[in-house]
């Protein structure tokens, strides 16, 4: 499956060009007004791209109206209508296939049970809690065997607890399925748990595609960097035998980029605490803890540069101004392009 | 703080409430009482009481003509406005489009015209075509009477409508025409059901603009009533007025549950 | 968010309502402002010309002024008093904690849905010389002869004023959003007295609607035809009773044209000076 937009809706969607594998799911990611939703809705059909493509199997169903693109959607708000019942909301999409009757009230009883809604067929739509409305919701798209399984925020609309047990939730029914599936989150951390992979898009355009870990791991550039984790960011240029950060000297880094001005990044996780009396590292100050039961994140201050360190809790946090060295592995150490440099 | 002042304030402020509320609805129940009375011409108290008033209004013919022609003006009004301010309504709350505001505008000025220089201009035009003392005459002029009343109203109605629920049906394999008539109509029923109301009623009740297009094949109640009240005004017409007074409340309560009496009346929002 | 829908789908929604007013509504109200321009000449006949003969009538013939001058005072008198009189039961609407507030709120606009004939038919009762005020006037001895009120500029005024309170009603509890319990409450705190609070920051903050509230009842009075024709049994003359006259009866269609012309004039002057004084008002309410 193969969907281009150069140049879709200028200031919206520029350029944006996304394979999608059969029976993936890819999560489009971004900060709010990136394009994503846009894009989403593109490949739906319910916003005309200016320019580009779309492309489901090898067809092309650009000039194919939304109606019969036979694509599911589940939307933020789940869009639910609150005129007709729960199992009424989930036939929606099969009446409109003139299913027979026994079949319809067959397969609507059978995705229903496979989201435990089974025993609320029948219930009003304002008569459902928000994750019994989202399931509903998922229900709907997917019971016309969709060819894509588009997500608008499907779960920004819920509370925290509930977000994470229907994370997993849809993950599994849309493997189950065998459903290719397109969704579309700003929130990082859905993104890298449900996805197979994440497009990270930035002001229209996509700035990284990858599986969850080359994205940590390998962030093409700062803004993928910072908005996927945390990071600790150190400008400095690139020389024959590493990167010069002012403070730090040379760090030594592998890298197949060209010398010049850099960006280093050094995850939190990546940084090592060390015991005062050794002599490896950085000697710093603790600055400010933050302790959250399982790991305490220290901000330190070394060599006239701020690192964000994360730690594995064994007990009290150390004190403010505590003497601390720190270090790390050179493989730790990515480059990037300089900041601010577009 | 000053309790006694405060206090006959207050029921200085009840007392002037209750009176304007008698005066507002002063004439309605006279109306009410005079329907019952024996006499046969204007006066107060009434002289006995007696129903007969309601039974001459059913044998009274020009009564009862009129009222047929009202009822087939208001009916067919009410559809062709209904048809024409979904349409309208539509463009207006799910397109964005160069001159939507200017159209807007258009649809609904006729409110701003005195009705008087409608009903002139009306006649001069339509009795060179013919169009006046017909059907058609009077209701395309009762349509532009009730255009804006209705497209207020369903207006009011799409745009509280969340519009995501439509894109799911169309994602859904709903068509254009089946998202419409499956989830939209339905959502909307309270702003279409209000707005069939008000025309229904602004149609009924319209005296002026009738007035210049009425002649001697039809004649719509308001009318007749009117021509009644300025030469014999007795018990009969009472009995008739009070007819159409329940009618009007009734239909006031059915706007109240559809949507809400202040917004549907309410012209600029 | 865009629809996918383009413009030509949005003016073919549009085509109904656009090809019924412009038959029964801009071409009629075009024809007329033509008609002004056409000449009588009696019995039913005009000339297709281009004349101002029925305006010079207007204009010149005192009568004619004079019907106008009565317009306009019946259109200032009424929007005056019907303010004067919804503007309390407006603000006790907008500030009851009542729980019949819904009912009450209905009470007070519902009478705007009842046939105006049947309303006036109402007040022909109560103002008639053996009606219901004369009735009890006599029975309290305060008078002997009846007061004359129908077949009076005074009872049409009565009249309109309680037909349109429920429009000045509607449109002034809904200018009076911006106020708010709470600046009365400081001003209180702040030592201002019942009157001063009133005139100090009630009165200010809701003029915008008593403006809106004049401005539609003016508008209102002066195209009233039903009411002055039933109260004034044929005694007070406005414009509106005259361009029905001379359209119907002396089929002088040029000259009703003409006189339609003077009414949306008088009409449009009213809206634009009750627009710039509601910009000056606004202005000086939200502190600009």
């Amino acid at each position: 499956m193969r969907k281009e937009y150069p140049g879709a809706q200028a200031p919206a969607v520029d350029g944006v060009d996304l394979r999608v594998r059969q029976g993936e799911m890819l999560a489009l990611l971004g900060p709010s007004g990136c394009g994503k939703t846009t894009t989403l809705r593109m490949v739906a059909g319910l916003v005309e791209p200016t320019a580009g493509t779309i492309t489901v199997a090898g067809r092309d169903v650009t000039q194919v109206p939304v109606h019969r693109r036979g694509m599911g959607m589940v939307f933020q708000s789940f869009a639910l209508l609150p005129h007709l019942s729960v199992a009424g909301n989930v036939a929606f999409g099969l009446d409109m296939r003139k299913l027979p009757a026994a079949e319809k009230k067959r397969r609507v009883a059978e995705i229903l049970d496979r989201v435990q809604l089974g025993h609320l067929a029948q219930r009003r739509i304002g008569q459902l809690s928000g994750g019994q409305q989202q399931r509903v919701a998922l229900a709907r798209a997917l019971v016309v065997d969709p060819s894509v399984l588009l997500l608008d925020e499907p779960l920004s609309a819920l509370d925290a607890k509930l977000r994470e047990s229907l994370r997993t939730e849809i993950r599994e029914m849309q493997l189950s399925s065998g459903t290719t599936a397109v969704f579309v989150t700003h929130d990082q951390d859905e993104a890298l748990s449900m996805a197979d992979r994440v497009a990270v898009m930035d002001a229209g355009r996509v700035a990284q595609i990858g599986t969850p870990q080359e994205i940590y791991e390998n962030p093409a550039d700062v803004f993928v960097a910072t908005f996927i984790g945390r990071a600790n960011l150190l400008d400095g240029v690139l020389g024959t035998s590493g990167v010069d950060v002012p403070g730090l000297g040379t760090l030594p880094v592998t890298t197949s980029r060209p010398p010049g001005p850099v960006t280093a990044l050094l995850r939190p996780q990546a940084v090592q605490l060390l015991d005062s009396p050794s002599s490896q590292g950085f000697a710093g100050n603790v600055r400010s803890a933050s302790y959250t039961g399982d790991q305490i994140t220290y901000r330190i201050d070394a060599a006239g540069h701020t690192f964000e360190v994360d730690t594995v809790a064994t007990g009290a946090p150390l004190d403010r101004g505590a003497a601390v060295r720190i270090a790390w592995e050179p493989a730790a150490v990515k480059v990037l392009p300089p900041r601010n440099a577009t | 703080m000053n309790t006694l002042a405060d206090r006959a304030a207050r029921w200085s402020q009840r007392t002037l409430v209750t009176l304007i509320y008698v005066f507002l609805w002063l004439p309605i129940l006279v109306v009410a009482v005079v329907s019952i009375d024996t006499s046969t011409f204007l006066r107060f108290p009434p002289q006995g009481f007696s129903l007969d008033p309601y039974r001459t209004v059913f044998s009274t013919p020009e009564f009862m003509t009129g009222l047929v022609s009202s009822l087939i003006i208001a009916a067919f009004t009410t559809v062709i406005t209904l048809a024409v301010a979904i349409c309208a309504s539509l463009a207006f709350t799910r397109q964005s489009f160069r001159g939507s505001g200017a159209a807007q505008a258009f649809l609904t000025s006729p409110l701003l015209v005195p009705n008087i220089v409608l009903g002139l201009a009306l006649l001069l035009l339509f009795s060179p075509l013919a169009l006046n003392d017909t059907y058609t005459g009077l209701v395309l002029a009762h349509v532009v009477l009730c255009l804006p009343y209705a497209i207020r109203t369903i207006s009011v109605s799409l745009s509280t409508v969340d519009v995501s629920g439509e894109d799911a049906a169309r994602v859904l394999g709903a068509s254009p025409w089946v998202t419409f008539r499956r989830v939209t109509l339905p959502l909307i029923r309270p702003g279409v059901i209000a707005g069939a109301v008000l025309s229904f009623l602004v149609s009924f009740d319209e005296a002026v603009v009738s007035l210049f297009l009425a002649g001697y094949n039809i004649t719509p109640l308001p009318v007749t009533l009117l021509d009644h009240l300025e030469t014999q005004a007795g018990p009969e017409v009472a009995a008739l007025s009070v007819l159409l007074i329940l009618f009007s409340l009734l239909a006031v309560l059915a706007v109240e549950r559809a949507l809400g009496l202040g917004r549907s009346l309410r012209t600029r929002s | 968010m865009t629809r996918t829908w383009r413009p030509p789908v949005a003016w073919g929604l549009l085509v109904p309502g656009l090809a019924v007013l412009l038959f029964a509504y801009a071409a009629p109200m075009l024809w007329v402002l033509r008609m002004a321009f056409n000449r009588f000449i009696g019995g039913g006949g005009i000339e297709i010309t281009f004349t101002v003969d029925s305006f010079a009538d207007v204009f010149t013939d005192p009568y004619y002024l004079r019907v106008a001058w009565t317009t306009v005072k019946l259109g200032l008198l009424v929007s005056v008093v019907t303010v004067i009189v919804a503007y309390p039961l407006s603000l006790f609407l907008v500030r009851t904690t009542s729980r019949f507030r819904g009912l009450l709120t209905i009470l007070a606009i519902a009478p705007m849905l009842v046939s105006s004939v049947a309303r006036t038919y109402g007040w022909m009762v109560v103002l008639g010389n053996q009606g219901l005020l004369n009735s009890v006037l006599k029975g309290l001895g305060l008078t002997d002869t009846p007061v004359q009120l129908a077949n009076q500029f005074s009872g049409v005024v009565i009249a309109l004023v309680q037909i349109f309170l429920p429009y000045a009603v509607l449109a002034m509890t809904s200018g009076f959003g911006r106020l708010d319990d709470t600046l009365e409450q400081a001003a209180a705190s702040l030592g201002a007295g019942r009157i001063t609070r009133f005139l100090r920051v009630t009165l200010p903050l809701t003029l915008p609607g008593v403006l809106t509230g004049l401005l539609l009842v003016f508008v209102l009075s002066i195209s009233a035809y039903v009411t002055p024709r039933l109260i004034g049994g044929g005694r007070v003359f406005v414009l509106a009773s005259e361009i029905y006259d001379q359209a119907t009866n002396q089929l002088n269609w040029p000259l009703a044209a003409a006189l339609s012309l003077v009414l949306v004039v008088v009409f449009g002057v009213a809206v634009t000076v009750f627009g710039l004084l509601q910009r000056r008002v606004e202005r000086w309410v939200s502190g600009r």
